[in-house]
């Protein structure tokens, strides 16, 4: 610290009011800084911001970007079809001669739209069961949450290939069954965070002052939550996109016309191994969609709730 | 010579905020058998102070600054970390605060004592290994020499089976368990029952005593440190602002901060009076006030006092203060 | 401890009634109608009424119910309609051949899986830490249909090193079965060629089935060493000059097993579905493999069977691990 420019006072003088030190700041603008800055300093969380906005910028602009946007209204041009990938087609060419990026670029609204529709629908349905089962206790709590361990007594592919069986296949059911399998996960992380967060002193404290349970719950327990909810959800979101396109390859979600990934590469595989290249796109962008989320969501977990890291 | 010696050390923590001046210009020196109190409140860098002594700060965030950590002529923080870890419990150890933490929770009492016992055996070059038998017989005589009856029980025992007071024993024994010649003990009794803290406390004492051990005593109680110790510190924000024979400063404090402290105590034979505060709180070490870093919450403080740090300096014979207006002179 | 293990078992028994009824429901929620599924695309209306009968499909729900229970007790779990066999004895032929990759993918990833979370624990936000981080989350995220089939186009076509798809060449007569596993069968036999062609068909399938296990296990217990490295004990060890080893792989790697352990548990059943896909990229004859083709076909009693199969292996593995747990961690010992 600088001395003051005036002069020294004399010894044994009153005391001067001290220069005023500069502060850290505090409160929630230096929360924001400290994460982005956290974000920032980490390179993985840098990658899968920059993957997750190349995704979504593909999916929001694909239809004005693609190479060959007649290749997406069905145009079939058999004299050019399973061509090696060229200046022209970067990936090659399918069975059919359509363009390869172009299907995969199209293929990305797809996927990113039923990725985010399961997490978003799954946490809809299951976080506001957790917080109240958390909350309320009893035999609600015990009710829900039975039903919860009883949809998570099957690992979620396997419920999901049963459903999507059940239903009929198609890109819609799989969705739905894919939802049906995701939303418990949401309630077992609402509800153990509630429970944490009820016997906070805080909570007690609103509770004593005699707040209402509605704004108990709207003011102290649901924002608490929302940090583990974000992060689980920024991870879902790459895993549902790998589980739609699971089910495709498997033949049970989107059917081949539709230019998903899965299905792309179900059709891919049955030109293996000669026309290999052909099976290479689909997959590298479900790779790269799925990594971005993951790598996003684990960057945000350091940041927001750097305690919970059960994967 | 000083068995310990610690001349102008500064440690800062490097954080997202910027840096912290953890410890600023440490001096210390202390003779062998010499029992030291270091008082302060919480922040005020005791706890970062004892841990210096074993190197235990996590470096980083952790940056020595300046200075040196002399043990027996040896600079501590210039030696390599095999010399270190051969001096950590065999010529330093360390006594915790919270026994219940500083024990491993999934391992037995035995293999912790049996490896605080073997920890050094690797380290020190031909030095001999200890059959595992051989550590077990000892442990269970430390147990006993903690005052801990049946030793081969809590050997065979898990930490969350001992009471607070059994554990502290047998992190102590853990601590004897190299023969050191210097004991430091950060806020050994601050976890205990009041009851259970009287009982630890005469242990260290008897046990300094009986085995010549220098003892350095952190805590933030001075009657915990007036029972143990002969000569006390007081720290304040990073710096020490007063070192004196501790029954002379309980008597007489020099530096306004130690008056404090003093005053803070509630008086038990003068049931009428109440403990005095001290004004203001414990300062950022972020941007840690200039000069003298007690200046704003200072009675006596003057416009130097925000300008001039003021140094550690002789006032009477044994006592140092670092004040420019020292308390009675 | 009885208390703990009676109550992790009773939680078994609930989960295994959530599981059948959660198949029963499934069953139910079908568009189609179960009775003419069963009685097969050319019946006539009366056939299908008949077998509508027959089945006890016209009960009411809970009387279904009760018979669906009491099947699943005798160990009957219908029959598959497009190939008019047990689903039970289907089931016993190809779960060994599951278990097998399962078992070998687990044993995959944890040899990796904990000494690279030690590692990357260890030089936390270093670049050894960063490529870790990618390596794991890239295991979680890579389709493992799609990087079966560049392994197989790798490795198989392009090299020639190992198999393409299946267990054995056709030439190579299995050993006699024991287990039903080939390389636990091969062992046992003293077959020792057809042990190390039966290893060569499982190298990609199982590398490929173990990625995302390994990846959580190395997350897991990356998260954990770092924890238990900062605790208080481990200051504790140093402070009293146990070799840094020491510290590592007993005082802390102790503390960071347990939830290793949970999360290993967790992976084995999620790897038992995973085997759905995996089977169908290397056609290894599992039930995953089984499951897809008959949901493919329609065929629905096969898709519960395996359905049921998984999750009565996933709820082992978690009550397993929990008993384990108890046995472990001293603190619940006594509780």
């Amino acid at each position: 610290m600088a001395p003051p420019a005036t002069a020294v006072p004399a010894d044994g003088l009153p005391a001067q009011p001290a220069p005023r030190a500069p502060q850290p700041a505090t409160g929630s603008a230096r929360a924001w800084r400290l994460a982005l800055w956290l974000l920032s300093r980490s390179f993985s969380s840098m990658l899968g911001l920059a993957l997750v906005l190349f995704i979504v910028t593909l999916a929001l602009l694909g239809p004005w970007i693609v190479p060959y946007p007649a290749d997406a209204e069905g145009a079939i041009n058999l004299l050019n079809k399973l061509e090696p990938p060229s200046a022209a087609h970067w990936f090659g060419t399918d069975e059919v001669g359509r363009d390869i990026l172009t299907r995969v670029i199209l293929g990305t609204r797809v996927s990113l739209l039923a990725g985010l529709a399961i997490t978003l629908a799954a946490t809809a349905i299951g976080a506001p069961l957790g917080v109240l089962a958390g909350y309320s206790g009893g035999r609600l709590r015990e009710t829900i949450m039975r039903i919860t361990d009883m949809f998570l007594s099957v690992p979620g592919l396997v419920l999901s290939l049963a459903i999507v069986a059940a239903l009929g296949p198609g890109i819609g059911n799989a969705v739905i069954a894919l939802i049906i399998v995701w939303w418990p996960g949401y309630v077992r992380l609402a509800e153990s965070k509630t429970l944490a967060i009820k016997e906070e002193p805080y909570v007690e404290a609103a509770r004593v002052v005699g707040a209402s349970r509605a704004r108990i719950l709207f003011r102290h327990v649901l924002p608490n939550c929302l940090s583990p909810l974000i992060v689980k959800m920024s991870m879902d979101v790459g895993q549902a996109i790998l589980a739609v396109a699971s089910l495709g390859f498997i033949g049970l979600g989107a059917r081949p016309p539709e230019p998903e990934w899965g299905a792309m590469i179900s059709v891919a595989r049955t030109y293996m191994p000669d026309w290999w290249w052909y099976a290479v796109a689909p997959g590298a962008f479900i790779y790269v969609s799925v990594l971005g989320f993951n790598l996003l969501g684990d960057g945000l977990r350091d940041i927001l709730d750097p305690r919970s890291h059960r994967g | 010579m000083s068995l310990l010696e610690i001349a102008d050390y500064r440690l800062a923590f490097d954080t997202f905020d910027g840096t912290h001046h953890v410890l600023d210009g440490i001096d210390l020196a202390l003779d062998a058998g010499e029992t030291l109190g270091i008082v302060g409140e919480t922040g005020c860098g005791k706890s970062v102070l004892a841990k210096s002594l074993l190197r235990l700060n996590e470096c980083p965030p952790a940056r020595v600054v300046s200075g040196a950590i002399r043990f027996k002529d040896q600079d501590l923080l210039t030696l390599d970390a095999r010399a270190m870890r051969s001096l950590r419990g065999r010529a330093i150890a360390m006594v915790f605060q919270d026994p219940a933490s500083f024990l491993n929770p999934v391992l037995g009492i035995g293999a912790q004592m049996t490896d605080a016992i073997c920890g050094q055996d690797g380290a020190q070059p031909g030095g001999r290994r200890r059959s595992r038998r051989e550590a077990a017989r000892m442990a269970a005589e430390l147990l006993a020499s903690v005052g801990l009856p049946e030793p081969e029980r809590i050997l065979a025992s898990y930490p969350h089976q001992l009471s607070g007071g059994m554990r502290q024993r047998v992190l102590i024994a853990m601590a004897l368990a190299g023969k050191p010649a210097l004991l430091v003990a950060d806020e050994p009794t601050t976890a205990l029952d009041v009851t259970v803290q009287a009982q630890v406390l005469a242990l260290i004492s008897d046990l300094v005593r009986s085995r010549g051990l220098a003892l350095i005593l952190i805590s933030h109680d001075l009657g915990v440190i007036s029972a143990a110790c002969a000569r006390v510190a007081v720290m304040y924000a990073g710096t020490i602002v007063e070192e004196a024979p501790t029954q002379a400063l309980l008597a007489a404090p020099y530096h306004p901060y130690a008056r404090g402290l003093i005053g803070a105590v509630p008086d038990l034979d003068r049931p009428g009076s109440r403990p005095r505060g001290i004004p203001g709180s414990i300062p950022s070490l972020l941007f840690p006030p200039s000069g003298c870093r007690f200046h704003p919450r200072c009675p006596r403080a003057s416009g130097r006092c925000g300008v001039e740090k003021p140094l550690l300096r002789g006032i009477a014979p044994g006592r140092r203060v670092a004040c420019h207006h020292p308390e009675g002179a | 401890m009885l208390v703990y293990i009676a109550k992790r078992v009773a939680l078994f028994g609930l989960m295994l009634f959530g599981l059948v009824c959660i198949t029963f429901i499934i069953s139910n929620i079908a568009p189609a109608d179960p009775a003419a599924l069963a009685a097969g695309p050319d019946a006539s209306r009366s056939q299908i009424e008949q077998v509508r009968r027959e089945y006890g499909l016209d009960r009411p729900l809970p009387e279904q119910f009760a018979r669906y229970v009491a099947g699943l007790a005798r160990g009957d779990l219908g029959r598959s309609v497009s190939t008019s066999r047990d689903v039970t004895s289907e089931l016993l032929r190809y779960f060994p051949a599951s278990l097998e990759l399962v078992l070998v993918a687990m044993l995959l990833g944890i040899a990796i899986g904990v000494p690279l979370g030690m590692i990357s624990a260890l030089h936390k936000d270093g670049w050894i830490d960063h490529a870790t981080r990618i390596f794991a989350v890239s295991g979680i995220a890579l389709p493992p249909f799609w990087f079966g089939l560049l392994l197989q186009l790798v490795f198989a076509v392009q090299m020639g090193w190992l198999p393409t798809s299946g267990r054995l060449s056709l030439m190579t007569i299995p050993p006699e079965p024991i287990t039903g596993m080939l390389l636990a069968d091969s062992l046992l036999r003293g077959q020792w060629s057809t042990f190390a062609e039966a290893a060569s068909f499982t190298v990609l399938p199982a590398v490929v089935l173990s990625l995302p296990c390994l990846a959580s296990i190395l997350r897991v217990n990356r998260a954990e060493m770092v924890e238990a490295l900062r605790a208080d004990y481990v200051m504790c060890a140093r402070a009293h000059g146990v070799a840094p080893w020491r510290i590592v792989a007993v005082h802390a790697l102790r503390n960071a097993m347990l939830p290793t352990l949970a999360i290993i548990g967790l992976r084995y059943g999620w790897m038992m579905s995973g085997t759905v896909l995996v089977e169908t990229v290397f056609d290894w004859p599992g039930i995953g493999l089984y499951a897809v083709n008959s949901a493919i076909a329609s065929d629905f009693k096969p898709v519960m069977g395996v359905t049921l199969l998984i999750g009565l292996n996933f709820m082992i593995a978690n009550l397993v691990v929990d008993l384990l747990y108890g046995v472990l961690d001293p603190r619940l010992r006594e509780a």
